[in-house]
């Protein structure tokens, strides 16, 4: 079951990137050129996806959105993956008072719910682009930390550290070069989830007004902006960016269990 | 030793306490990094000179040093002093707690909502792995942890509302010419039953459903997964085999034996769930109008009006506390070896 399921997610996410990259390039419209007199149009064959009420492309929208998403998506995974399994791995091998204050401060984080602290984020560091990937970087940091910190925890003493040490590595170099390397196949389990919802978390805040403006297009910006339409009965204006989102993550929650499964018998889905 | 429930309620109460100091420290801190400045942001008007700025920063305390301000902070949330919001002009713990109730009214009606197709869900996928059931968990077990809360609502809105005409218009708690019951517990759906209202309970209820069926459907994925996942675990153990051997009924076997013990995980996890629905809740108040705190706080993010956010992620933060509290109790009462101290 987990197979072509797997396959078709890989399939779906090497589009997404291919998208992210010609994407531009590719469309049949200019995604921002408008015209008014052709707004609100339904699924067509010219427009395959309707036009909103600037009379622009929804489909050419759509498809130059998917750069933007994944972007802000895969610089705040990378952002908090490379900081948090850092800092993790730094707690787990050293303990002390480094690994006291570090989980003090994660646990007051898992405080709150964690969309709410990505707004807070933004509101605070300013309303850009910019920090929506970090607030979705804070706010991915205790899943990173959390988990080197008890992996590398558990290898501290296993053999092939202790070879590491009797044969002089220092303990920067244990952490960075023994120790990381070995979690990298599990890491990349978490960050392929992590995706899919970092992406998510971007559409909402954008959604709600935050980081992306209009008329950068957006799939959360987007759907935003299609929602008043969406009672008069023009759902195409909203209903497109939204589905696209759904299939972004999707792929990448999917990507990640076969990952999952691929990787880490022992946690299988199945 | 093993405590009693009390005792072992009131430890895991003081493990609270650091977290919420931490949290209101945090708030204070975060707000405080803003680069906008609020008082030069209201101050926009034609008389809006330095010296109107000046006064209104004085008034609102931003002139004093940081260590200062959080002292007369902290102050002021241990008296119930949240501020007063700018943009309604209320205190904001007044504004807080006339919304609280529609948020909660949502919140619990998903939740519950949740929480019994959940485990329905995943105790039928335990008990035939593989079967049609089963897939049937697994793909909304995955579909729901990737449906945006927003797109749901908005397609639940279109088919419900827009082409069934099924559901009232998604615009607040009632129809709009409706007077609402007299608030004696602010939930509308018990006000109007106390009231003996039946046309306002019908129309409270009916703008209840899609909102809440929205939240639900994105907190009854984990739920489905864990329950399955801790059932099949369960029924494989020896003691459910021996139940099973020694022919007692099947209900008493599921029920009492099985659900019990794999009520643990799922317990666990109700904290983590009820957290999500805590942040969904800002966008799906956000698609219906939803009149709740999470509406309030998204229009004082909008307005760059402080004391409202702090109060509301206090808020959030306080009532995540209460819920992860619960959950400890529950975990306490239903395993009991999670009493005993080491």
């Amino acid at each position: 079951m987990t197979r072509p399921l797997g396959i078709a997610a890989l399939l779906a996410i090497g589009l997404l990137i291919l998208l992210a990259l010609i994407g531009p390039a590719i469309v049949p419209h200019d995604p921002l050129a408008t015209r008014v007199a052709s707004g609100l149009q339904p699924p067509s064959a010219v427009h395959w996806f309707g036009t909103d009420q600037l009379g622009r492309d929804i489909f050419s929208r759509v498809v130059v959105a998917t750069r933007l998403d994944l972007a802000i998506a895969a610089s705040a995974v990378c952002l908090s993956l490379v900081t948090g399994a850092a800092i993790g791995a730094a707690c787990g091998y050293f303990g002390g008072v480094l690994d006291r204050w570090a989980g003090r401060v994660v646990d007051m984080l898992m405080a709150f719910p964690l969309f709410v602290v990505a707004m807070a984020l933004v509101v605070a560091l300013g309303n850009s682009v910019a920090n929506i990937v970090y607030a979705t970087a804070i706010i991915n940091l205790p899943f990173y930390i959390r988990f080197a910190r008890a992996e590398v925890a558990v290898r501290r003493d296993a053999g092939y550290v202790q070879a590491a040490r009797l044969g002089g590595a220092g303990p920067w170099r244990i952490v960075f070069g023994t120790l990381l390397p070995n979690l990298a196949p599990s890491l990349a389990v978490q960050m392929s989830l992590n995706l899919g919802w970092a992406i998510l978390n971007a559409a909402g805040l954008s959604f709600i007004g935050l980081g992306v403006r209009p008329p950068a297009a957006e799939w959360g910006v987007l759907t935003a902006e299609g929602a008043p339409f969406l009672i008069s009965g023009q759902w195409w204006v909203a209903v497109f960016p939204g589905l696209a989102l759904m299939g972004a993550v999707f792929a990448f929650n999917l990507a990640g269990d076969a990952l999952r499964d691929l990787l880490d018998p022992r946690r299988r889905t199945t | 030793m093993r405590q009693s429930i009390p005792a072992f309620a009131a430890r895991r109460l003081l493990a609270i306490l650091p977290v919420l100091a931490g949290a209101v420290v945090f708030v204070f801190v975060v707000m405080r990094l803003l680069p906008a400045d609020p008082a030069a942001f209201l101050v926009t008007g034609p008389q809006g000179g330095p010296e109107q700025i000046a006064a209104l920063r004085a008034r609102l305390g931003l002139d004093r040093s940081i260590p200062e301000q959080l002292a007369r902070y902290v102050r002021d949330v241990l008296s119930g002093d949240l501020g007063r919001s700018l943009t309604t002009g209320e205190p904001v713990l007044a504004d807080l707690l006339q919304r609280l109730p529609a948020s909660l009214e949502l919140t619990i009606a998903a939740f519950a909502v949740a929480l019994a197709a959940g485990i329905a869900l995943g105790t039928a996928a335990a008990f035939r792995p593989g079967s049609a059931v089963d897939h049937a968990c697994r793909f909304i077990a995955t579909a729901g942890n990737s449906l945006p809360g927003f797109v749901v609502g908005l397609c639940l809105i279109y088919v419900f509302y827009v082409r069934l005409g099924w559901s009232p218009e998604p615009v607040g708690r009632l129809d709009g010419l409706m007077v609402p019951p007299p608030a004696v517990t602010g939930f509308l759906l018990a006000d109007s039953l106390l009231a003996g209202d039946g046309a306002a309970f019908r129309s409270a209820l009916g703008h209840l459903v899609l909102p809440a069926a929205t939240m639900a459907l994105f907190a009854l994925a984990p739920l489905a997964r864990i329950t399955r996942a801790a059932l099949i675990e369960v029924l494989a153990s020896d003691y459910v085999r021996t139940a099973r051997a020694l022919q007692l009924p099947t209900r008493l076997v599921v029920v009492h034996y099985a659900l019990h013990n794999a009520a643990v995980p799922i317990v666990t996890t109700l904290g983590l769930i009820f957290s999500y629905m805590l942040g969904a809740n800002v966008l799906v108040e956000k698609v219906f109008a939803w009149p709740g705190i999470g509406s309030y706080a998204l229009e004082a993010v909008l307005s760059a009006d402080y004391a409202p956010i702090q109060g509301y992620v206090l808020l959030v933060a306080l009532s995540f506390a209460a819920v992860n509290l619960l959950v400890d109790i529950l975990y306490g009462l239903l395993d009991p070896r999670a009493r005993i101290r080491p």
